[in-house]
């Protein structure tokens, strides 16, 4: 009885959960065609304005600034984590101020993901030059985590006038009523999905 | 610039490994921290000149007054329903927040504080969450958040979340109303360890079973710090050392320190040791090999 000559949809499916796994709050497993994509896409121009952000940061940093950066660690080793939370914290700032002078409104959501997509550029040139080194994934982890606080502590103290608390309470609050999926928070942090670029050349 | 380029390109790879890994907790446990900073700094914006919002969150909330709100100061981020918090969070004073620096750490202790006050409603119909268990609940006022030489501040936060999640009564009922839901608890289970710490140890004890008395081959342990319930002990001479006829206690006649245990049962024989190595002139091995082919010999075994 297929009328359009289409295979009739499929719903989507779910497995079973035993009734004691039930009384936990365990929820089935949903397989089978999603119905609809519950996951938010960031805008186009926040896309853009991720990448228009990095780009020029990570240029220095790869670029004409590597050497400042490693020399700047090197003479001061102790408490890198701040070192190079405030260096993101700052740069971010800046673009951001420059991008306003500009005319463009930069969204302030997705200043944490880039600020930690800087924090760990750099950290790897530390690790490259043998100025940290992890013992295990935990403690990069630690180290880019603390690193990122600084970051924020440093924007904070520089001002921004586009700065909305609301925005960041919001944030929070979805965090800990589980409002929204992972991805989605991802996606609103700046974080870039790509997990891997190729390079040119 | 090509090599530039490259470079920015190994270091987006590596960015992915880092997204894929450990960005979603990281990034979500900072952005708890710029979130409770950014209350924290609303809370003290409302408490010091701003009354106006007070009035404001009271009436915008609704059911959130009625549920034990008390003006921005002492309204809650977490109220009983997201709508709820969401009205609150859009009548709090956003300019006097981001005057001073909105996500300073004193700012997020202030907030983690606050938020421990002001949690309101959420709780199952006839149960009742006692303060202290409210307080733990949102993971402040007992949590060690404080900053120190010691106790970085990514510490802090991992200790905040660790507290709100760490099988308290408050956090159960809460939890079961949705107010504290499972992004807290996918945050705090990504950051503890305690299972690899386990796992790590129990390879440790399999490594050892087989070795010499559950130490390892060539760890340098000497037989005085072998542990007193060691085996090691059981093949050694028990007597005690004597000294002017009376014996000493804690020394023994092979005048090895062993480790003393209560009720070690004395053996009054002299006895010893199995499986000392002792040291021994080297052995020369005078003995000719035979059946080796020797390709020198011309009259040898192989002409090849």
């Amino acid at each position: 009885m297929v009328k359009d000559g289409r295979a009739q949809q499929i719903p989507p499916g779910q497995s079973v959960v035993s009734p004691e796994d039930a009384e936990l709050g365990i929820q089935p497993e949903r397989f089978g065609p999603q119905m609809n994509d519950p996951l938010q896409e960031p805008t186009k121009e926040e896309e853009s304005q991720v990448d228009m952000l990095l780009g020029g940061i990570l240029d220095f940093v790869w670029g004409d600034g590597y050497d400042e950066i490693k020399g700047r660690m090197e003479r001061s080793p102790n408490n890198l984590q701040q070192t190079i939370g405030g260096w993101a914290g700052r740069m971010v700032n800046v673009e951001v101020k420059s991008a306003a002078e500009g005319g463009v409104n930069v969204s302030r959501d997705i200043l944490i993901g880039v600020a930690a997509e800087i924090i760990n550029a750099v950290a790897e040139i530390a690790k490259k030059e043998k100025l940290w080194k992890p013992a295990d994934d935990k403690e990069e982890e630690q180290f880019q985590g603390e690193a990122l606080m600084y970051a924020l502590e440093k924007y904070g103290e520089l001002g921004d006038e586009g700065l909305n608390p609301q925005k960041s309470m919001e944030m929070a609050m979805s965090i800990l009523r589980e409002e929204q999926p992972e991805a989605q928070m991802m996606s609103q942090l700046g974080v870039r999905q790509k997990e891997e670029a190729k390079p040119y050349g | 610039m090509g090599s530039i380029v490259k470079s920015i390109g190994k270091a987006i790879k590596k960015i992915g490994k880092f997204v894929v890994k450990a960005a979603p907790y990281i990034l979500m446990a900072v952005a708890l921290y710029a979130g409770i900073a950014a209350y924290g700094a609303t809370a003290a914006a409302a408490s010091t000149a701003v009354a106006a919002p007070a009035a404001a969150a009271a009436g915008t909330a609704g059911t959130a007054a009625a549920a034990g709100a008390s003006g921005a100061a002492g309204a809650p981020f977490l109220a009983a329903t997201a709508a709820q918090s969401t009205a609150y969070i859009a009548s709090t004073n956003a300019a006097a927040a981001a005057a001073g620096n909105m996500f300073s750490y004193a700012n997020y202790e202030a907030g983690t504080k606050a938020l421990a006050t002001n949690l309101t409603g959420g709780t199952p119909a006839g149960t009742s969450i006692a303060a202290g268990d409210m307080a733990g609940a949102a993971g402040g006022v007992s949590a060690p958040v404080a900053e120190t030489a010691s106790v970085g501040r990514w510490e802090g936060i991992k200790n905040y979340i660790a507290t709100a999640v760490d099988g308290n009564k408050g956090y159960a009922l809460l939890a079961g109303s949705q107010m504290l839901g499972t992004g807290i608890s996918a945050i705090a289970a990504a950051f503890d360890d305690s299972e690899e710490k386990q796992l790590a140890f129990a390879e440790k004890q399999l490594k050892q079973q087989g070795t010499h008395f559950g130490f390892a081959p060539g760890e340098g342990r000497t037989p005085e710090e072998m542990p007193a319930d060691s085996p090691f002990w059981m093949g050694y001479n028990q007597n005690l050392a004597m000294n002017a006829g009376a014996p000493v206690p804690g020394a023994f006649a092979h005048g090895i320190k062993q480790p003393t245990t209560s009720n070690r049962r004395t053996l009054n024989y002299d006895y010893s040791p199995k499986g000392v190595v002792t040291q021994s002139a080297a052995k020369t091995f005078n003995q000719k090999p035979q059946g080796m082919i020797n390709l020198n010999q011309k009259g040898g075994v192989l002409n090849g």
